[in-house]
């Protein structure tokens, strides 16, 4: 195999990484990772969560020192220690979460930290007019004096970018730049992203889509565990080469049919509206059913999911539990009818850290497992283990969770709600940043308890290869609106992303 | 054995330091050892420990109270008004509570439903509650106690005073309540993560009210108390002593931010203090520098454990590194 | 400590929704003119039950108090954008005014470089307080509250129970107070430059910039590799300058100076800084504000007194203030919060 890892002495290299070790306690995040990355060109760099990616890219930009190996840029040995140093050398990062000041000027923001000056002032003119030329040669012309506080996501990243691309730009990380952005959008970030190659500058996009990679590559670096695994040209990896080298193996997501039959239908939701978030979406879950919701990041998925679990106040429209109208107070009153959440973020919502194993699994039982408001520590011990058994959690029901691996701490989510003897899941994303190989536990445990154990659940994935395997149903959620309930026969990830991206005739 | 001592070390270290003050505070004075004396100096403290009571459980929810001595005043005040108008003890200390459990029930709104930061809301009830305080006792205060209220300062059960014995029921009732019943669990809960524990069903904002309530009347019982030694009651009562309270606290290893901490620290860290304070008072030692001493300890009881980290850090540079912002530090799976 | 929440988008209740503040930054500039409206309502409000209000010898007596509380609040200003607080400004000014004055009276030979002390001690005691919450990392609240205690019992130690009294003190300090520049107390005029400097500065130098982008966003300050230990003990610091200039001159207009001078004054100050739109969660407001604050809170005592209130009200009625005022900040920060995670997909908006 032809190794594309070191460019060819004539053209030098603008990003050289060697031997970059990168260890956290006992968690070897990178170990002797090395590549080239080309000048001009569009580097992507994919792997799984956990392969290593933000990693490296923190050593990149002097987030974080390595532990061993060096970094060179055009040839010369670089050590930044901190990304205001990087950027001034010309290496600059974007991420997903807009690391914006909301209190201040969109030109303010592009410049913080290398503020143009008269004399000891600042020079605000100079400050507005670079700003705005920067904004117009991205094609974002944006007013540079409005505050941030004001802007959509899209026009955050926009600035974020603009930020980035202020100075001489060697290196532009893009940390999956379009998973808030509307087709439309992303189309423009693509656009940037050609000037940029086009003008000399090394891009180096992290991303899981695969259309887009295909689109705009022309090398390809695969991560893994946090070694590096392969760089070549676009065009000597296909798509299933691609997952192949990110995932270790061949792992097709099997469908497994199902062969019981479904039961009446235990969560109705009937025109259920959020203003400006979602509108008048119905549909109903069977008893024995996982029904996939798909779509974009942003159509509003999580939010009709933490609707049905109270968490939205201004909720109108019907939720029936078992044929009986339930109104969605708050989760306290959605959990006495049998219905529970697994949020998105695991650890800011989905666990407690800093408590242990059975303290977290005990947690929404409490109330049953008192008497006249006294705990019974037997019974919470004796429930933690029931439960640390049923899903074979690795860890003593004594240990912190802070100290599970990502998969674990998923079950021990999960465990807290099954000892509550749910009848319908809400599951946001259950399997993100866990290994493949718990991703598959976790869905076998997800068809026992909805074929065998008769719960009905609901489940919002990003991931299609996980709806398609999963799901006897598929909801395609674009822009705030259900626009397709497909039966899994039906369903296939052309179709849903067609609906997805409204490409299919949207109701407006 | 090994995790026992683990768990309780921070409680151990506070003994030890007890140990040391008592002996300190006794080369100060002959009499500092009797045990009648010790015993009626801690009478001094029950107040404080009452409040610091009060305040733990506030704490380890991750946020805070600083009224608390105000709302003893409006406590005391409304004592001796009962008192004075005749009013059996018996119907007007449940009042007293009410009123003052209602005060903290106030706090407790504004905070959870109305999602104001805990400082500012308890920094604007301190003085708000005071000027009640001062309104419902006038310029002059109120004395002329009736003795069937004063019997916590008037009886001993063996030599204990009773108010000791108060204190010290006090703290076994907030020592299983947080150890042992659901609202501790809650309570911990809410501390280590407000998100997490909604997200658990968790019954947040009735929590966080309660225990601002709890806080309250464990001041208004503070206030009693302090009727009880002073015979009297005006609205300057107990003004300042929340550093005293907050301290007590914090040093008693329940963390600010909140999620940890036991009864039992507070207790230690009270009677800590009494004992630093007493002999501080038997050496002659002006109140103001007092105030000083309990200042510092309060800044070393957060600041010495951090100070011993960094120059533990900084002595060892092949271990050296950087912080990164954001939970990707202990997580293995964000790299 | 409750953070406001970043919920779904369309969750303005009441006024600020029907208003319709689209954004963040007009929830930030609605809520400047907000402080300018109520003081002018609370004029009118005073001025129609008591005529005496509107004297020109009252709204003089006004204004100087208001004058001493603004230069306080400038200061304090200055650690609030950061998202911490200083409770131990009214130590900083007692320790200043016993200290200084008690050697410029014993030493009559220092003549003006006393001020050159006082910012000397100002300077080290804020350092101190930044230090505390920067590099041990005490939140502020409980290392101001220690730092309050720690110099005020650090006077009275200094002081020895004596007093410093008008007499011993330089000539030129005593005359200050009293003095009037066209028409005005000298002290409103100090006040008036301070505030206009402080707020200049904070504009236009980059010092200041980055003290807002700290307080705005602390993540993404330490990101974009601004120091943010420097910036917040130089909060600290120039707010230590601040309250040791205040406390010279609390001690020039008072006379006796004892170890007590000036105790109490902080929740008056943080009650100026939270009524003037300085949002207690960091990085927005302005010194013009929080001096207008002073100004609002001067006001309400004035007139309370003159309406033959009780003392006891005026606590009543500031502990109220500062809950109202950081009632309103909440809604204006989630305001501002929320803005920048909204989707452009969707059904409305």
């Amino acid at each position: 195999m032809a190794d594309s890892t070191r460019t060819s002495t004539t053209t030098q290299p603008r990003l050289r990484v060697t031997g970059v070790s990168k260890h956290f306690e006992a968690v070897r995040a990178l170990h002797g990772v090395s590549f080239d990355l080309a000048p001009g060109q569009i580097h992507a760099m994919v792997g799984e969560n956990g392969a290593g990616k933000s990693t490296l890219v923190a050593v990149i930009t002097g987030l974080l020192q390595p532990d061993a190996g060096h970094v060179e840029l055009d040839g010369r040995p670089v050590r930044f220690r901190n990304p205001l140093q990087a950027r001034a050398a010309g290496i600059a990062a974007v991420f997903q979460d807009p690391n914006l000041f909301p209190h201040l000027s969109v030109a303010e923001n592009i410049v913080t930290g290398r503020y143009p000056r008269s004399g000891p002032f600042l020079d605000r003119a100079a400050m507005s007019a670079r700003a705005r030329r920067t904004l117009e040669d991205l094609g974002f012309p944006l007013d540079p004096d409005r505050l941030v506080a004001g802007l959509t996501v899209a026009e955050a990243q926009f600035v974020e970018i603009a930020r980035a691309v202020d100075q001489d730009l060697r290196v532009l990380i893009l940390d999956e730049p379009t998973s808030a952005l509307t087709p439309g959008e992303a189309a423009k970030l693509y656009a940037i992203a050609d000037r940029l190659r086009a003008a000399g500058t090394t891009v180096v996009w992290i991303s899981h889509r695969m259309e887009e990679i295909r689109e705009l590559a022309d090398t390809i670096t695969v991560l893994r565990d946090g070694e590096h695994v392969r760089t070549a040209p676009s065009a000597e990896m296909g798509d299933a080469e691609m997952i192949r080298l990110m995932v270790g193996r061949s792992v097709v997501l099997e469908q497994v049919p199902r062969t019981e039959p479904l039961g009446p239908a235990r969560l109705t939701v009937e025109r259920l509206t959020d203003p400006g978030v979602f509108e008048d979406v119905s549909f109903s879950v069977a008893e024995g059913e996982i029904v996939g919701v798909a779509g974009l990041v942003g159509a509003g998925r999580s939010e009709i999911a933490r609707a049905i679990f109270g968490l939205s106040p201004h909720l109108t429209g019907q939720v029936l539990i078992d044929g009986a109208a339930v109104h969605p107070r708050g989760p306290a009153t959605m959990v006495d009818h049998g219905v529970v959440y697994l949020p998105e973020d695991r650890d800011a919502e989905g666990v407690i850290s800093t408590m242990t194993i059975s303290a977290n699994i005990a947690l929404p039982s409490i109330r049953r497992l008192s008497r006249f408001g006294f705990m019974r520590g037997r019974s919470e011990r004796a429930l933690a283990t029931r439960q640390r058994a049923a899903l074979s959690i690795k860890g003593e029901i004594e240990d912190l969770v802070s100290s599970l691996s990502g998969g674990n701490r998923q079950k021990v989510a999960l465990a807290r709600w099954l000892a509550t003897e749910p009848s319908v899941l809400l599951l946001d994303e259950p399997t993100h940043g866990i290994d493949v190989g718990t991703k598959a536990q976790v869905h076998d445990i997800m068809r026992d308890l909805a074929r065998v154990h008769r719960m009905a659940i609901l489940m919002v994935s990003s991931d299609l290869p996980e709806v398609l395997a999963v799901s006897d149903r598929v909801l395609v959620i674009a822009r705030g609106r259900l626009v397709a309930d497909l039966p899994i026969a039906e369903a296939t990830s052309e179709q849903i992303l067609t609906h997805a991206t409204g490409t299919a005739g949207s109701p407006r | 054995m090994r995790r026992a001592l683990r768990t309780y070390a921070p409680e151990l270290l506070l003994v030890v330091l007890i140990v040391l003050a008592a002996m300190w505070s006794s080369t100060l004075s002959p009499y500092f050892l009797n045990s009648v004396n010790l015993l009626s100096a801690a009478q001094f403290f029950v107040i404080f420990a009452l409040m610091a009571f009060g305040l733990f459980p506030v704490v380890v929810q991750g946020e805070i109270d600083i009224s608390l001595a105000s709302t003893l005043a409006v406590g005391s005040v409304l004592v001796a008004t009962f008192s004075v108008n005749g009013v059996p003890l018996a119907l007007a200390l449940p009042l007293v509570l009410i009123a003052t459990a209602l005060l903290g029930v106030l706090n407790g709104v504004l905070v959870t439903y109305g999602h104001l930061p805990s400082l500012a809301v308890t920094l604007g009830a301190l003085g708000a509650y005071r000027g009640v305080a001062y309104l419902l006792a006038g310029d002059a205060g109120i004395t002329g106690i009736t003795p069937d209220y004063l019997l916590l300062g008037s009886s001993w059960v063996g030599i204990v005073p009773s108010s000791v014995i108060l204190a010290l029921v006090v703290a076994g009732v907030f020592w299983l309540l947080m150890g042992r019943t659901s609202f501790g669990r809650y309570s911990y809960a809410i501390g280590a993560s407000p998100e997490a524990a909604r997200m658990a069903a968790v019954p947040v904002n009735q929590v966080r009210v309660g225990a601002y309530a709890l806080a309250g009347a464990m001041s208004g019982l503070a206030g009693w108390v302090w009727v009880n030694q002073y015979q009297s009651a005006r609205g300057d009562n107990a003004d300042g002593t929340i550093l005293f309270v907050l301290t007590a606290v914090v040093l008693g290893g329940v963390s600010i931010k909140g999620g940890s901490g036991k009864a039992v620290g507070v207790l230690l860290a009270t009677v800590l203090l009494g004992t630093i304070q007493t002999g501080m008072k038997l050496a002659n030692v002006p109140g103001t520098s007092q105030t000083l001493v309990v200042g510092a300890l309060l800044i070393g009881s957060i600041g010495a454990p951090r100070a011993v980290q960094l120059v533990r850090h900084a002595l060892s540079p092949a271990r050296r590194r950087l912080r990164i912002t954001g939970a990707a530090q202990h997580d293995p799976d964000v790299a | 400590m409750t953070a406001p929440t970043t919920r779904a988008t369309a969750d303005a209740p009441g006024l600020v929704a029907r208003l319709g503040l689209s954004d963040g930054a007009a929830a930030l500039r609605v809520r400047f003119m907000g402080v300018i409206v109520f003081q002018v309502l609370l004029m009118v409000a005073f001025t129609s039950v008591t005529p005496r209000f509107l004297t020109w010898d009252n709204l003089q007596s006004v204004l100087f108090t208001a004058a001493i509380l603004a230069i306080a609040a400038a200061g304090q200003t200055l650690v609030v954008l950061t998202g911490n607080l200083d409770l131990s400004v009214g130590s900083i000014m007692g320790v200043t005014a016993y200290v200084v004055f008690d050697l410029a009276g014993n030493t009559p030979a220092l003549g003006p470089w006393v001020v050159l002390l006082a910012v000397l001690i100002g300077l080290v005691l804020g350092a101190i307080n930044g230090v505390l919450v920067t590099v041990l990392g005490i939140p502020s609240i409980v290392a101001t509250l220690g730092t309050l205690s720690l110099y005020r019992g650090f006077v009275s130690f200094y002081a020895h129970a004596t007093e410093v009294t008008i007499g011993e003190l330089p000539t030129w300090i005593r005359s200050l107070a009293p003095t009037r520049w066209l028409g005005l107390s000298s002290y409103v005029w100090i006040a008036l430059a301070l505030v206009i400097v402080v707020g200049v500065a904070l504009r236009t130098l980059p010092w200041g910039r980055r003290l807002y982008a700290y307080g705005s966003n602390p993540r993404a300050a330490y990101y974009y590799g601004l120091s943010t230990h420097r910036i917040v003990i130089g909060a600290y610091v120039g707010a230590g300058v601040i309250a040791a200039l205040v406390g010279l001159l609390l001690g020039a207009q008072v006379g006796n100076i004892n170890s007590l001078l000036a105790s109490g004054i902080e929740m008056q100050v943080l009650a100026a800084v939270v009524i003037g739109g300085v949002s207690i969660w960091g990085g927005s407001g302005s010194i013009y504000g929080a001096a207008l604050g002073a100004v609002v809170l001067a006001t309400i005592n004035n007139g309370l007194v003159l309406l033959g209130v009780q003392e006891s009200f005026r606590l009543l009625f500031q502990g109220g203030a500062i809950v109202a005022a950081v009632a309103v900040d909440a809604l204006v920060q989630r305001r501002v919060l929320s803005a920048t995670r909204r989707r452009s997909v969707g059904v409305t908006s």
